[in-house]
Order: C-alpha cells, then structure tokens, then sequence
C-alpha cells in the first residue's frame, strides 16, 4: 500500500496503544471521497479504534490521520463537526424523549434552536421516527432506538458518517432496514464509514472495503477484486444420501483440488477448473453407490476471501 | 460513481475562526496544489460559531436533571430520602431524656434500702424488671433488650460491715450509650444513697451539737474552779506568810536580880528576908506562870512551823491542781475551737462536700441538636457521594458519554454541568432539610443555620467531587457504589460519630483530624451548638474549600486518564 497517497481520509502510519497492547501497528489506508466505505476484521483486529482515532476520540502514539491533508487531531474543533457517529448499541440517553436527545446533541454541535428544530423535522422523516419525537428512547423498538442513533450522528449535518456495527444484534428485517437506510444517507451526499463482521452484508453494501488484521490493512479494493484477486477458485458445494463423507474424501483428494472442507453436511470443494472437477465428482458419487441430493458451482464470497486472508 | 451534494453550514461567526484556521495552516509548508485543495474543500464547509458556554452549560444541567427526575425510584430516594430521614429524625429525637431504658435488678435479699432505690428507679422513666438470679439478670442484658442490671447486696445495710455495695452491668459494645446509661442509674442510685446519708449525717451532727453544748458548759465550771483554786491558794500562802511573821521568840525568866535586889533591900534595910517572902513567892509564881507561857508559846511556834510546812504542801498541791486544770481548760477550749472551726454544718454540705455542677457548654440540651451535626454531615455526605458517582458511572455506561466525547464541547463543561446539577439538587435538599430542622430547633438562630448552609454546600461539593473520581475511576455500577459506600464508611468510621476519636491513637487522632467528615462536623457544632461566628470557623471552611478543590483536580485528571488510556 502506498503510504505516501493521500485521499479523501488517510491513516499515516497510525499506531495505537493501550499498555503495551498494540492494536493498530503503522497502519495505513487511504479512504476515497466516493462510495460507502467498509472496514472488516476479526473482533479485537482494531476496526473501533480505527474509527475512534478518526472521530478525535483518542489520539494516535504515532503516525497522522489527514482529512484532504490536513491533520484531524490539529484542529479538533472543526472537524469533531465534520463527524457524526453511529454505533451498535445507541449512543443516545435511553431516558431523554426523541426530540430532546437530538436536541441535546444539536446543542453540544453549537446549532441555533431554530436550526435545531428544522434538522429534527428533516431527520425524524428521514429515519421514519416523525411520530415518536416525544416518546422516550428507552420505549423506542430496537429498530427505532438503532434509526434514532442514526439520526442523533447526523444531527449537525456531517461530512462523514461512521457506523460501527451498525446492524449487530439486529434481525434480518430490521438489518435491512438500516442498510437502506445507510444507502440513503449515502445517497444524500454524506461519506459512509462502517465496520461490520457480516461479510455478506458488506459486500453488499460497500463500494470498498479494507480488511484489517493484527492491527494493519492487508486488503483494500472493491468487493469484486478482492473476490478476483484473492481467490482464482470457484466453489463447488454438494451433499449426497450418505449419512458421511469419510468414503468420498480419499478420492476427492485425487481430483486436484485446492481445498476441501465440509459444513454443515455440504462438502465444499475449491477448484481451479470447476467443469473437470464436477465431471470426475459425479462420477466417484455414482462409484461409492451414493445419491447426490444437491450441487452448486458458485465464484467465492467475500467472507471466504476474509477468511483466507486472515487464516494465512 | 454516486451523485453527492455538498453539506454547506451558513456563515457567521465561523467565518472568522476559518480564516484563523486557514491562517494557521499556512505556517506549515505545503506544495501550492494541497493548499488550494484544502481551501476549496474547507470553504464547502464553514465550522459553526461556538454556542455561549452557559447555554451549553444548561442544556448539559437540564439534560442531568431529567435523567435524575426520570429514574423515578432514585429521583425519590434522592430529593425526598434524606427530608424523610430528617423530619423522622427531628420527631424522635426532639427531647433531652432518655426514654424506656429497661433496668434489671437483683437482690438475693432485698432490704429497705435496696428497695428504696428499687421503687426510685420504677418511679423514673426506667422499666424495672426483678430477676431470680444474677446470672439472669446479666443475660438479660446480653441477650434481652435489658441495658442495664443493677445487683443490690443481700440485706443491705448502712453499718460498718461494708454491705452496701451496688453493682451496675452495662453493655460497654454499646459505647455510644453505655455510659450514658451507667451515669444515669448511678445518679438515680446516689440520690437513694444521698438520702441515706444525710440521716446518719444529721445524726452525728446533733450529738456534736450536744457536745459542744456540754464542753462549753464545762468550760465555764473549770474556770471557775481554777479561779477559786487560785484563791485558794493565794490564801494559803498568805497563811504561811502571816504564820511566818508571828514572833514568839522569848527569853527565860531571870529571878537572881530580883534576888539581889530584894536581898540587898533586907540589908540595906535589914529587913528580914521574911518580909520579902511573899514577894518572893509571887516573883516565884511569876516565873512559874512565864515557864509554862513559854511552853506554850514553844508549842506554838511548833504548831506554826507545822502549818507553815501544811500550806506550804497545799500551795503546791493547789498549784499542781491548777495547773491540770488549765490542761482541762486548754483542752475544752480546744474541743471548743475545733467545734467552732468545722465551719460546714449543713448536712448537705457534708454529704456531698464537693458537688459537681456540669453546665453544659451549649445552652441547649435537645438530643436533637446533639446529632444534627453528625446526621447532617451521614446524609449528605451518602447523597453527594452516590448521586455524584452513580451519574458519571450511568453517563460512561449510557454510551451517549462517548457521542459527548465526540462533539465540539470542551470536556472541562462536562464536568462544571455535572457539579453544577448535583449541587443545585443538593442545595436544594440543604435548604429544605436545613428549615425543616429550623421549624423543630430554632434556638441556634437563623445566622447559625444560613452558615450551616453554606458550610454543608462546600461539604457537599468535595463529595461531589469525590464521587466524580470514583466514577471516573472505575468502570462497572457495581464498584462505583461500592467504592462510594465504603469511602463514606471510612471517613464515617474515622470520625467522633461511631467511636470517640480519643479512642485513637496520637497519631491516626492527627491523620483523622483532617478527616472532612470531622471538620465539617466539627464546624457544623461550632454554629448550631456554640453560635460560632464565621471568622471562627473560617480557616477550616477554607481548607475544605482547598480539599475540594484538589478533589476537582484529581477527578478531572482521572477523567482524563480514563479517556486516555481506556478501550472500550
């Protein structure tokens, strides 16, 4: 990674330390203006201190965060303007009402009570909390307490927004609900930061995605050249009638492939030509007196990317 | 590639600190190209005008009340706890006597006396309770609701067989009353004991009375006998001087003259001698009669020498007489003196020749006014202290205390909002529970309280500020409140309220004297017991301020620790 590029947000040889825990080593990644922007990880990789030292909520040992060039922790002032936060558990006060806490936070951003009213109005559609301005958060629905946080990040008009997890914990309805409406803020013109543990989902979502481990970048790119750059194989998963694969693994090993691990009584195998593998399968299923049940030829995910970048 | 606009804030006051920001960059070398970048993307932005500090300041408070408001349990523990306790307390303890002490007794025997002393005690405010044994009546004290047992002698008596001696029981782990309790059984067992006295006392006074009657009386029958012996005396010796003076000397009767003559007469005349016979004879019985005069006289100058040898023995004999008289005399005289010199007389003076007067140094004797101090300083010292640290410790795990983190709004207002909502609560209470106790107590005077007031409102502020460091310091609700708690207990302990500081050594007395809890108590008695002036509380007023003040230091220099080097 070329540490001398500069974009719209860069991490210049960032280390962060607790004790002598070292959680960012001489980190450094260049975020473009455009596009939502995913950071992925394992859990302790530094993904929310990533984001922590970006928002001016801690200081780096070494290194500079720059927004367009110009060191963030410079002038804190300014740019804790330029921030807004949302995290997975609602950084919000359970016991102030909708309206109140957004006007708690306006007021600590140094908005006008004029200015302040007219952004909850704004932001209450936005988030599709117009009827709840008075209803206190703690008896918000988990969905509505998630989409207040959001709108308490976007209060004082941010150039940038950073979620940290902002689906965890959530149910596949309600997590939709919030990538939509992440897509939408994206869509409004402010930058999406994120971190997220579901791969799947930040494929999804992302224009381009950074995966951290043991403290540094190891992958930048969309989620399509990762895919291209980090895995030549395809996937091909089957399950068959037998009650296990124990008969099938000696000759499936004979086959040339790259990889084969079972889960979930599929079997996946990773192969660099998919056509000459499927041919000499079906052909040892039917030798071992076995019924295929189901088969897929699929190109890998991202999360298989992330797992084979991180398991090195 | 998405379409984006352009957040754009209006211009105001931000415009001059952007130029000072875009001023302040250009110190930095940069290549021409960067700069224009910077420039063209800073001007999309303008950074807000900062907001007066004190409308931040009261969206901060107003957002801490009604998180304090809202949790209702706390909301009413908080506010209307420490009134409660008060109003109950004024109720309870607004009296100067202790109520329903219940007194075991036990005699094997009981005399007049002991129940004297007994009907005394039940007669008084205590609840007497005879027990079958001593043990009993020991017990009952360890393992009733009995505070006292008080063991009478069998049979006792006043005499000089030393049976009279009382013996008290009671419960010293109870230290705060026990010598409260002994002294008061004492003093209603010595006002039995006093009365008792003043009987025998009263009688050994008559007889003394009498005695000295008697001895003056004697007094004045020895006088007269020494000077009737002294007469006497005199007497006597003038008898021997006049017995002394008495010549009897004599010479014998010579008759050859009157011979001659007569002899010579009969020859001048020739006379016959015959004529001269009856001359003769009478010279004869002239000599006769002379001789036995001189016998006589011889018998009484005897008998005169012998008298003067008597009353010379009876001169000495009175002498000697007087003399031991005069020791009588000496001696009534000083029976007399001593008598007269025992100057108190009064039976009361001599059964208790030295009485103890305690006057206490406060006009007031209401328990009340007593504990106010202590009990004071207990609540509000408990409420600054979890109210303060349960807030921080709900703000840091609310979460919304990392958004505060983010936002631009100087920490240090934070920190003023937190104290300044916390102490407002408390000033609150302060004037509420302060003319609640007014309303029970108004001797100490408005002033003693309006300074009470302020005194508690800086006690309060350094525990404020010391449930700021707890909270800051720790990260779980659990250890918070347990670390206000015991820090409360500690300086509770450490105080004149458990146990006497003179209980402590010399050294830890020192330490524990700077203790806050002891100095506010200490200056919260000095105005409501003793009206103490502010100028001379003042110099312990001063150093609470200073304590607090390096407890404010302390917890914002922990919050920036915590801040620092804490990973969520």
């Amino acid at each position: 990674m070329d540490s001398k590029k500069e974009g719209f947000i860069t991490f210049q040889g960032v280390t962060k330390k607790f004790g002598s825990n070292i959680v960012l080593n001489n980190l450094d990644l260049v975020i473009e203006r455009d596009g939502i922007f995913g950071i992925m990880g394992l859990s302790g990789s530094g993904k929310t201190t990533l984001l922590n030292l970006l928002v001016n909520y801690w200081k780096p040992n070494s290194g500079k965060i720059l927004y367009n060039g110009v060191e963030i922790s410079s002038h804190k002032g300014i740019f804790n303007q330029f921030f807004g936060f949302g995290t997975q558990a609602g950084s919000v006060y359970p016991k102030l009402t909708v309206a109140e806490n957004l006007t708690y936070f306006g007021k600590m951003y140094n908005m006008r009570n004029k200015d302040i009213k007219l952004r909850i109005e704004e932001l209450l559609k936005f988030v599709d909390l117009s009827d709840k301005e008075d209803v206190v958060a703690s008896e918000l629905s988990t969905g509505m307490y998630r989409r207040l946080d959001i709108a308490c990040a976007l209060i004082h008009k941010p150039k940038i927004i950073v979620f940290d997890e902002p689906t965890g914990n959530l149910d596949p309805i309600l997590r939709k609900k919030i990538l939509a409406l992440i897509k939408k803020i994206d869509d409004e013109g402010t930058k999406v930061i994120l971190t997220s543990h579901l791969m799947g989902e930040a494929e999804d979502i992302c224009d381009q995605l950074a995966i951290i481990h043991k403290g540094k970048v190891i992958a930048l790119d969309t989620p399509e050249h990762l895919k291209e750059k980090y895995s030549k194989s395809e996937v091909i998963k089957f399950e068959t009638d037998a009650p296990d694969y124990r008969a099938l693994i000696p000759g499936l090993r004979d086959m040339g492939v790259d990889k084969i691990f079972e889960k979930r009584h599929y079997v996946y195998l990773y192969t660099p030509d998919a056509e000459e593998t499927l041919f000499k399968l079906i052909k040892l299923i039917k030798s071992q007196n076995q019924k295929l049940i189901n088969i897929e030829v699929n190109k890998p995910k991202i999360e298989e990317v992330f797992e084979s970048l991180t398991t090195k | 590639m998405k379409n984006k606009k352009i957040f754009s804030e209006k211009e105001g006051g931000g415009m001059s600190f952007l130029k000072k920001f875009l001023k302040r960059d250009k110190k930095k070398p940069k290549v021409e190209k960067e700069k224009k970048e910077e420039k063209q993307e800073l001007n999309v932005f303008v950074g807000r005008p900062r907001l007066n500090v004190i409308t931040k300041l009261y969206y901060i408070m107003a957002k801490n009340f009604k998180l304090i408001l809202r949790s209702k349990i706390s909301a009413l523990l908080l506010l209307l706890g420490p009134l409660l306790i008060v109003f109950l307390l004024a109720l309870a303890f607004n009296t100067s006597t202790l109520y329903d002490l219940n007194v075991a007794v036990y005699s094997e025997s009981y005399s007049s006396i002991s129940e004297d002393i007994v009907s005394n005690l039940s007669t008084s405010q205590y609840n007497v309770l005879r027990m079958d044994s001593e043990t009993d009546c020991i017990d009952a004290i360890k393992f009733d609701d009995f505070q006292v047992c008080v063991i009478f002698p069998t049979n006792m008596i006043l005499d000089n067989s030393a049976n009279n001696v009382i013996t008290i029981y009671v419960d010293n782990s109870r230290m705060n009353i026990a010598h409260l309790i002994s002294a008061e059984i004492s003093s209603k067992v010595y006002i039995s004991a006093e009365e008792l006295s003043e009987d025998m006392v009263s009688s050994i006074l008559t007889v003394l009375d009498s005695v000295n009657a008697d001895v003056t009386q004697s007094q004045a029958v020895i006088t007269n006998i020494n000077s009737l012996n002294s007469e006497a005396s005199s007497s006597a010796s003038g008898a021997a001087s006049d017995l002394t003076g008495i010549d009897l000397t004599y010479s014998a009767v010579d008759t050859t003259t009157v011979d001659t003559e007569i002899a010579d007469i009969a020859g001048d005349y020739n006379m016959s001698t015959s004529i001269f016979s009856d001359l003769s004879s009478a010279v004869d019985s002239i000599v006769s009669t002379y001789s036995s005069l001189s016998t006589k006289v011889d018998a009484a100058s005897g008998s005169i020498t012998t008298s003067n040898a008597d009353l010379s023995t009876l001169s000495s004999t009175l002498t000697s007489q007087q003399e031991k008289i005069t020791s009588v005399e000496t001696n009534l005289n000083n029976m007399a003196t001593n008598i007269d010199s025992i100057k108190i007389t009064n039976v009361d003076n001599i059964v208790t020749p030295v009485r103890t007067s305690i006057q206490p140094i406060s006009s007031s004797n209401n328990y009340l006014l007593y504990i106010i101090p202590s009990i004071l300083l207990m609540i509000f010292m408990f409420v600054a202290l979890l109210l303060s640290s349960s807030n921080i410790i709900d703000e840091k795990k609310s979460l919304a205390y990392f958004r505060n983190f983010i936002t631009p709004t100087n920490d240090s207002l934070f920190i003023i909002g937190h104290y300044l909502s916390t102490i407002i609560i408390l000033t609150f209470e302060v004037a509420i529970t302060l003319a609640t106790l007014y309303y029970f107590v108004p001797s100490p005077g408005v002033n003693a309280y309006l300074l009470s007031g302020a005194v508690l409102i800086v006690l309060c502020s350094l525990f404020i500020f010391t449930g700021m460091l707890i909270g800051y310091m720790f990260n779980t609700k659990e250890t918070v409140t347990l670390t206000a708690l015991s820090t409360g207990i500690v300086l509770l302990f450490f105080s004149n309220t458990i146990l006497p500081l003179e209980t402590l050594s010399a050294v830890t007395r020192k330490i524990v004297f700077y203790n806050p809890y002891v100095m506010g108590e200490g200056i919260l008695k000095k105005l409501l017991l003793f009206n103490a002036s502010f100028s001379e509380i003042s110099m312990f007023f001063y150093l609470l301020i200073g304590f607090a003040v390096a407890v404010l230091i302390g917890a914002v220099f922990t919050r920036y620790l915590f801040k620092r080097f804490y990973s969520a």
